[in-house]
């Protein structure tokens, strides 16, 4: 299987002693790939490294074969990501705001805004300014802007924040529907277990910036009652020492 | 190439859409008819001519630049970074595949366009104030001494909109470099008064510099010795300013 | 790859350090036009007053309409520091009027002629006058206020100094220039140039001489000036010209030329004669300046001065005030003080005292000084004595002594029998 993204002994401490060392993890395309951790374990931290919004003290970040650090262009040519929080220009339209992100891909015309508009359901709301949005809203905004130049890896953190239930399913469906016909691979962060174990096909646990464990959910719900049980053995086993 | 043209764009719509742009021509305009009416004032009222249709862009441009365009340049310059790095809209456009240098650039390259454009809309319409108020003295070669004088006033603005730019990338609040950039603009204006001798070499008074290209003859080494001063703050400060935008992590 | 980013912006940063280090290197180094004029001035001025035996200056100033001129003044002044000898002559012509004058002096006189009296007046010093009238030339930039007042100045200029231009001549001497027309004019200055020249001459009705009366659309139309400085740094003349350009009230527009040039020749080599006056009205005069009253005795005598009321609105004499000098040598001075009523008026003789005798000593070389006065009761007190240099007056003033007059004037002419 092709990997898609690579990650080598990243590390990248704060001051104040927490973030990530010697993560290593491989992600191969099609799949999607849950990062699973409690607050403050470093899953934003990677991510922003990921996507070049933070240096890493150490280590490198392949995304498609281009590494994050020495060709910045390459490797996010086609990545998707929303980190932290969905960001959109207050001042501009939802359209706008996504015409501004169309013009760094080649293959995105106003169908396709449309078309992602639609798909996030926010088709009605096209010509408002986000400053009036809910949280909800934004937020799929973020996520049409992510999925918008069909990219073939999607890095969403915290991909349902402030989405009620029927955006959560529309969520999840969005994404292994994409992954499915696309063959889009996902990189997922969350701390809601339930919704990594229903939408995720490989787990990996991220424990106080280290990352514990990577296997696939199949093989984890055999040995396992559910997910719960298998972070909580994970985290007593490896990351109380 | 084709990156930074994105980004570019991108930079001027969101400039545009920010609604300053109209505001600094709104003010531009009401400046310049403002003056022409105290120019007329002056006319009527004392017998002075006050400016001829030529005198008056040049006129507006001494005021313009050391009053209106600084600070419409430093409102830009801080909204388009401090602005950016408070409402976190810097990830926006920093995780899409351009390099932070072009993006750099390209912010950079926007706040100038938005310098140039207005140096021009002022330019215009005072010459056509100028022309339709005290219509006496039109010459080409004024024509040309104005047109030059607007044009060259943009580097001097492009050191001053990269002093501001490092400063944004130095101070987290918007409101706390629009402040120091005052009183670091105030403090050099003072400093070159008060050590004229050395005021020269102080960006502050490289502001005025296209009066040189209206001496004649053109003082050909005083220009390229102030230009090469300038392109040595340009460089010195872009490198500065893009040094600390690259380190900056959101 | 990231090393090279690094080496990049190091070799970036140092290209931007060396060119704006070398640029503002040279700015700093390098004396602008401004600057060398500046210098010249300095030198030219330390020189003056240190170092020149002698010199000729001769400065005129030259007002132009549409060409033709109307107004002119002249001024040569020779001066020998050495042996303290000046001559100053100008000419001025105003119209159709011309004005000569003429001013020589030197450690023993000095003489005084305009053409409109036509007389030399001959001032013949005495004493301790002669070594003072001739004051040495002060170098201006080694005042106090010098310096501030040249930061005041450059600041002021600001930028105009770039418009001074640098012309190196082969022989060392070289010429600096500069010319701001019309929009290189700072408006402010041109505009307050232009109100002042048309509050000067824009409304008089005769000026008595040919300056029009501009009343519209005035302003500066061109500012030259040119300075010429010899290979020792010296200035050898300046010439400003300024045009101002104006219509009158028939709408006729006239460019006013104005042309000052000063120029500074003969240095050490200038020689100063006194004037030949032979067969010239000469008029001469004994300075009493110098050395307080001239001919003393000729004070002494009687002042008289009215003592006057107001009474039905009307002024009504009622009778005098009579000082006579009794002696004065220069130095000190005695002498008396009555009153006299007229008949019907005795009772408004002041109740205090209508008579006095005073005496002392003038201050050194003055014209007046605080003496004693003594009445004939014997109570005494101060008064305050003063002698007119050249016109038979004199003032008195008693300090202490009441004399019950509102009125009092303490001014006396002298009586001639």
């Amino acid at each position: 299987m092709e990997k898609v993204i690579e990650i080598k002994n990243l590390t990248k401490v704060f001051k104040n002693g927490r973030g990530i060392t010697d993560i290593n993890l491989d992600i191969h395309r099609g799949e999607i790939f849950g990062f699973l951790g409690p607050n403050g374990s470093g899953k934003t931290t990677t991510m922003k490294i990921m996507t070049g919004l933070m240096k890493p003290d150490s280590g490198d970040v392949k995304i498609l074969g281009h590494s994050v650090l020495e060709d910045f262009e390459k490797a996010m040519e086609k990545v998707g990501c929303i980190i932290e929080t969905a960001e959109s220009y207050p001042y501009l339209t939802a359209y706008e705001n996504l015409k501004q992100f169309s013009r760094y891909y080649k293959n995105v015309d106003d169908d396709r805004i449309n078309e992602v508009l639609e798909l996030t359901g926010i088709i009605k709301y096209k010509n408002e300014k986000p400053r009036k949005f809910s949280l909800g809203m934004k937020q799929r905004l973020g996520i049409a802007a992510a999925i918008l130049s069909k990219p073939e890896v999607i890095i969403l953190d915290e991909p349902l924040n402030g989405l009620d239930v029927e955006g959560m399913l529309d969520m999840r469906n969005l994404i292994k529907s994409l992954a499915e016909r696309e063959n889009t691979t996902f990189f997922i962060s969350s701390h809601l277990i339930h919704d990594v174990e229903l939408t995720c096909t490989h787990i990996g646990i991220l424990y106080n910036g280290k990352l514990l464990n990577v296997d696939t959910t199949r093989n984890i719900l055999n040995n396992y009652a559910s997910l719960e049980n298998y972070f909580v053995s994970e985290v007593e086993t490896n990351g109380k020492v | 190439m084709g990156r930074f043209k994105t980004a570019l764009i991108n930079e001027i719509e969101k400039l545009y859409k920010r609604k300053k742009l109209v505001v600094a021509l709104i003010i531009s305009f009401i400046i310049i008819i403002l003056g022409q009416l105290i120019i007329l004032g002056v006319n009527r009222g004392f017998g002075i001519r006050g400016v001829g249709s030529m005198e008056f862009p040049m006129l507006v441009l001494s005021v313009v630049v050391n009053t209106i365009l600084p600070l419409f340049t430093a409102l830009v310059a801080i909204d388009s970074f401090s602005g950016e790095f408070s409402n976190n809209t810097m990830k926006i456009a920093l995780t899409r595949p351009v390099t932070r240098l072009k993006f750099f650039t390209a912010k950079i390259t926007a706040i100038l366009l938005f310098v140039l454009f207005n140096l021009l809309f002022v330019m215009v319409l005072s010459t056509l104030a100028g022309l339709i108020f005290n219509a006496n003295s039109f010459t080409l070669r004024g024509v040309i001494d104005i047109i030059v004088s607007y044009l060259v006033t943009l580097l001097p603005m492009l050191v001053l909109t990269l002093v501001i730019v490092v400063f944004t990338n130095i101070l987290r609040s918007g409101v706390g470099v629009f402040f120091l950039s005052i009183f670091v603009f105030i403090i050099l204006k003072a400093l070159g008064m008060v050590f004229s001798r050395y005021s020269g070499i102080l960006f502050t008074s490289m502001l005025d510099w296209y009066k040189l290209f209206t001496i004649s003859p053109l003082p050909i080494l005083k220009i390229a010795n102030k230009f090469s001063m300038m392109v040595g703050y340009v460089i010195i400060l872009f490198t500065t300013g893009y040094y600390l935008f690259d380190k900056k992590e959101f | 790859m990231k090393l090279k980013k690094k080496t990049a912006m190091l070799i970036s940063l140092a290209v931007g350090v060396f060119l704006f280090g070398s640029t503002a290197l040279a700015e700093i180094a390098s004396k602008g036009g401004y600057e060398q004029m500046k210098d010249a001035l300095k030198i030219t001025a330390d020189n003056m007053a240190t170092k020149m035996k002698s010199y000729t200056t001769d400065m005129s100033f030259v007002m132009k309409d549409n060409g033709n001129v109307i107004y002119s003044d002249n001024i040569v002044t020779k001066i020998d520091v050495s042996k303290k000898v000046e001559e100053i002559t100008e000419t001025r012509v105003d119209g159709n009027k011309k004005f000569e004058s003429f001013r020589y002096r030197d450690r023993e006189r000095y003489i005084n002629y305009n053409s409109d009296q036509d007389v030399y007046y001959v001032h013949e010093l005495s004493g301790s006058g002669k070594e003072d009238v001739f004051l040495p030339n002060q170098n201006p930039f080694k005042q106090k206020e010098a310096a501030d007042i040249e930061r005041i100045v450059d600041a002021f200029v600001g930028n105009l100094k770039d418009y001074v231009v640098v012309s190196q001549n082969s022989d060392g001497s070289k010429e600096l220039s500069g010319t701001l027309s019309e929009s290189q004019i700072p408006a402010l200055v041109n505009a307050i140039v232009s109100f002042q020249f048309k509050n000067e001459f824009g409304y008089r009705a005769s000026l008595g001489n040919g300056i029009p009366r501009m009343t519209k659309d005035i302003y500066v139309k061109e500012i030259k000036g040119k300075m010429v400085v010899d290979k020792n740094g010296i200035v050898q003349s300046v010439l400003g010209t300024g045009i101002l350009y104006g219509k009158d009230d028939n709408d006729k527009e006239h460019n006013i030329t104005f042309e000052v040039l000063g120029k500074l020749t003969n240095v050490n080599s200038t020689t100063v004669k006194k004037p030949d006056l032979t067969g010239k009205k000469v008029e001469k005069i004994v300075s009493p300046s110098e050395n307080g009253v001239g001919n003393p005795e000729s004070y002494i005598g009687t002042y008289k001065n009215n003592i006057v009321i107001q009474k039905d609105g009307k002024f009504i004499k009622i009778g005098e005030r009579i000082v006579e000098i009794t002696s004065f040598d220069g130095k000190n001075i005695s002498g008396k003080y009555r009153e006299e009523y007229l008949k019907g008026y005795e009772n408004y003789a002041s109740s205090g005292i209508k008579e006095y005798t005073f005496s002392g000593p003038l201050e050194k070389g003055g014209f007046g000084g605080r003496v004693n006065i003594q009445d004939s009761t014997g109570s005494s007190g101060m008064c305050f004595v003063s002698i007119h240099p050249s016109i038979p007056k004199i003032n008195l003033n008693p300090e202490t002594i009441k004399t019950n007059m509102n009125d009092y004037d303490g001014e006396f002419n002298r009586v001639f029998e």
